[in-house]
């Protein structure tokens, strides 16, 4: 039995112990601390704004070295091509140039520091050839009539582009135009469409074929239909069969590659039939991306398979 | 006839019944709310472990398509998590693979000794990582020229 003597320290006892449990909960719950946030988003974001502007230049000079080979949609020669010297003689200086106005604009905009350099050393030589008239053959003047195989690219040791606007289909009794890569896989186009390479594509014409180091897609206005890949080992022929039987446009680029015939001109600028040896046909650019949280440096081959 | 007096007895049985009971009462929860507590400090360090790790293998594909899109490339990315995982410090490393997963080259792994964490991470075969570590504070990511990436820079 409590008596009233006595309350008082009970009173006092349980005050003590309930202070000491609620110091102690306090004390453990101390240590319980809450997950400090990893702060993921904003670092992915950093990389994913290197993935995209490393992107972005790539797009950007693939843009500037078409034009500055003048071999853009439009076929035409800008002025300051200098024709004596080859498509690639002041090309790093525009590189420069435009490098200099694109850092500007992304340091305001992202405060990360984009340059870009041309890399004359990784870039590589080879050779060009074009056709812009679509409605001429895929043949070369300089052959025989009777001769319908053209070696477009001999002794090539890469395929950087190959594309083509075939405009007009070969009739049903004709042969077949084949784009043969010799140790690799051929391009078949009938009057059903195109064939081979890992496509079986029955397209209406005209069209258009695409591809970078030999990868690339078939399509015509209206449909994209298949990639094809013509496999080019690293040493080839390629060879356009039965031309005559077609008409179009086409670019293609190998590098290191000869002229076939040795009455192939080199360097000429003859827009709608041209053939340009010793050119560079797979530019090369030094990127340095930097902002506080990271430092990146790269070079992009162009049309390497893995830089676009 | 003397008769028996109790109450000294009974003050004092009170005050013993009383302390013992609440005593008792206690330690007893004293002992389940540190019990409790010991348990969701480790879950919430594995927790903040996953976040890290998962984080980390991220940024390690991104590095390694980045890689992959150039010719070659060098990039080095300063990682903010935090320095210490409930106060205690923390190291992560590439390391060969684990007995769990053995289907896998490496692993990346965070493990704090005084937390008795351990959480052991695959890195998935087409990224290239080099043998490495660090501590969690001032985290730094690179991929190297060579392709790999490591924790201890280029």
């Amino acid at each position: 039995m409590v008596t009233r003597d006595s309350r008082g320290q009970t009173i006092l006892i349980m005050a003590i112990l309930f202070a000491v449990i609620v110091l102690t909960t306090v004390i453990l719950l101390n240590t319980l601390h809450a997950p400090a946030n990893v702060q993921t988003q904003s670092q992915s974001s950093g990389l994913e704004d290197v993935e995209l502007t490393e992107a972005q230049v790539a797009n950007d000079m693939e843009r500037l070295f078409l034009v500055h080979t003048s071999v853009a949609t439009t076929g035409e020669p800008l002025p300051y091509v200098e024709a004596d010297g080859g498509p690639d003689s002041r090309f790093g200086d525009v590189v420069e140039n435009t490098s200099d106005l694109d850092a500007a604009l992304r340091a305001s905009e992202s405060g990360a520091v984009v340059r870009v350099r041309y890399n004359a050393t990784r870039s590589q030589e080879g050779m060009l050839v074009r056709q812009n008239d679509s409605t001429r053959e895929f043949t070369y003047d300089g052959y025989s009539p009777s001769d319908q195989n053209w070696t477009v690219l001999d002794d090539a040791e890469g395929l950087p582009r190959f594309s083509m606007n075939v405009t007009e289909a070969p009739d049903d009794s004709d042969s077949p135009f084949e784009v043969v890569v010799d140790g690799g896989n051929e391009l078949t186009f009938d009057d059903d469409g195109v064939e081979g390479a890992g496509v079986d594509c029955e397209l209406s014409y005209p069209i258009q074929v695409d591809a970078t180091a030999g990868i690339g897609t078939i399509s015509n206005e209206t449909e994209v239909c298949g990639t094809f890949d013509l496999e080019p080992p690293d040493s080839f022929d390629l060879t356009f069969e039965n031309g005559s039987e077609v008409t179009g446009t086409y670019t293609v680029s190998g590098v290191d590659a000869d002229a076939a015939g040795s009455d192939i001109d080199s360097n000429t600028y003859d827009w709608q039939h041209a053939t340009d040896d010793d050119v560079i046909v797979n530019p090369a650019f030094d990127v340095q991306y930097t902002e506080p949280a990271i430092t990146h440096n790269a070079t992009i081959v162009l049309y390497d398979e893995g830089s676009q | 006839m003397i008769r028996s007096d109790t109450r000294a007895v009974s003050i004092a049985l009170n005050y013993t019944i009383a302390i013992g009971i609440t005593t008792i009462l206690t330690t007893g929860l004293l002992i389940s709310a540190g019990t409790l507590l010991e348990s969701q400090q480790e879950r919430v360090a594995r927790l903040q472990a996953d976040e890290i790790g998962g984080d980390l293998l991220r940024q390690a594909d991104r590095l390694d398509r980045i890689n992959e899109s150039t010719a070659s490339s060098e990039t080095t990315v300063q990682l903010e998590y935090p320095s210490t995982l409930l106060g205690r410090s923390y190291t992560v490393s590439f390391q060969p693979r684990a007995d769990r997963f053995d289907d896998v080259e490496w692993t990346l792994r965070i493990d704090s000794p005084e937390l008795s964490v351990e959480s052991v991470y695959p890195v998935p075969e087409r990224i290239d990582v080099a043998e490495s570590s660090t501590r969690g504070a001032d985290l730094q990511l690179s991929q190297c020229p060579n392709g790999n990436i490591t924790f201890e820079g280029c």
